[in-house]
């Protein structure tokens, strides 16, 4: 499996590594690059700045802070 | 040592952040190490965050919240039998069951080395229902010699379907999805002993199960002495109920506690 490079933030710091990516809020919800709300990756909620949980690098997939959406990715993508 | 890449190293040295790397902390008054090997973590401090941007556009560097780090540092370092597994079913397996698989993997590794998983056991079952528990239990118990009813069974079955099938992999998933689902249905014919499970309704599970399979036994898993305990006590009952019963006791270790599996069916006439 390729490494995975991680900047870990902690709580409450979510708004400050959405505006460094570069990523639009709109009511409390995260918007995706087309204008949408955005959603999880793995499960398809509806993303905040509460349940943000990983943006992935390279592709801006964003994930919840549910650890099974996560085993989307690694499942999918790395192993 | 994580394994960082090359141009990684170089970016990480131009920016003085190596020094970073293997990042250690505290969580609730508990040390954290977390240095596996798929994984090169920075903490979002004020000199990372000056060059953040730059690590995600230029160094393939994501954003994780850090009490999630330590749990999916797990995900990716699934036991070599987990990764086994995991890779050979890929191509063949529902990505929802996939995913329940990668889920129970990192439950099992967590409960194997002591951890207390049973947040992570509640949100598999919130995600996935009673199939990601399924997907755990196949995963977890273990039949003799130690080995996984997906490593007997299984695994074994898509190298079958695979020779039988060769070049038509549409055949090849779809006869796959089928046993598959055949076996999740078939697994009723099992119950697990937890720490919530109440003694009478085990007794009347294991009954409804033996009615359900006509004649197929009903197995009950358990791990750790005093679950093993109940395990007999329900077989007694069971018995003393319905003395057509036939029953086999079978030992065997998980993890590194003890564990046994009881199998019961009815005498046929």
């Amino acid at each position: 499996m390729e490494p995975v490079n991680m900047i870990l933030f902690k709580k409450g710091e979510e708004g400050e590594v959405l505006e460094l990516l570069g990523i639009q809020m709109r009511d409390g919800n995260i918007i995706d690059e087309s204008g949408e709300a955005a959603t999880c990756y793995g499960c398809g909620t509806k993303m905040t700045t509460h349940n943000l949980g990983n943006v992935m690098p390279g592709s801006k997939l964003i994930f919840c802070d549910n650890p099974a959406c996560f085993a989307s990715y690694i499942s999918e993508k790395k192993l | 040592m994580p394994n960082i890449p090359e141009f990684l190293k170089a970016v990480l040295a131009e920016m003085k952040l190596s020094a970073k790397l293997n990042w250690k902390g505290t969580q609730d008054s508990t040390v954290i190490n977390i240095n596996v090997q798929n994984f090169n973590f920075l903490p979002f401090d004020p000199e990372v965050k000056q060059v953040a941007s730059k690590l995600f556009d230029s160094a393939d560097f994501g954003f994780g919240k850090r009490t999630l780090a330590p749990i999916q540092s797990r995900m990716a370092s699934p036991k070599e039998k987990h990764r086994a597994i995991i890779q050979s079913l890929k191509p063949y397996m529902h990505p929802r069951d996939l995913n329940a698989l990668v889920f129970a993997a990192s439950i099992i590794l967590m409960e194997d080395e002591g951890r207390d998983a049973r947040r992570m056991t509640e949100r598999l079952v919130a995600t996935y229902g009673a199939r990601g528990k399924k997907i755990y239990n196949l995963l977890r118990s273990t039949i003799p010699e130690g080995r996984t009813i997906f490593e007997d069974v299984i695994c074994p079955f898509v190298d079958a379907a695979k020779v039988e099938y060769r070049e038509d992999e549409a055949k090849i998933i779809g006869t796959f999805q089928v046993f598959f689902e055949n076996l999740l249905n078939y697994y009723p014919g099992g119950i697990w002993l937890t720490e919530d499970t109440v003694f009478k309704r085990a007794v009347d599970d294991v009954k409804a199960r033996l009615a359900k399979m006509s004649g197929s036994p009903v197995c009950i898993y358990s791990r750790g002495t005093e679950r093993i305990e109940i395990a007999e006590k329900i077989r007694e009952e069971l018995i003393r109920d319905d003395p057509s019963l036939e029953s086999r006791r079978i030992d065997y270790t998980l993890g590194l506690i003890s564990a046994c599996m009881i199998i019961l069916w009815k005498k046929r006439h």
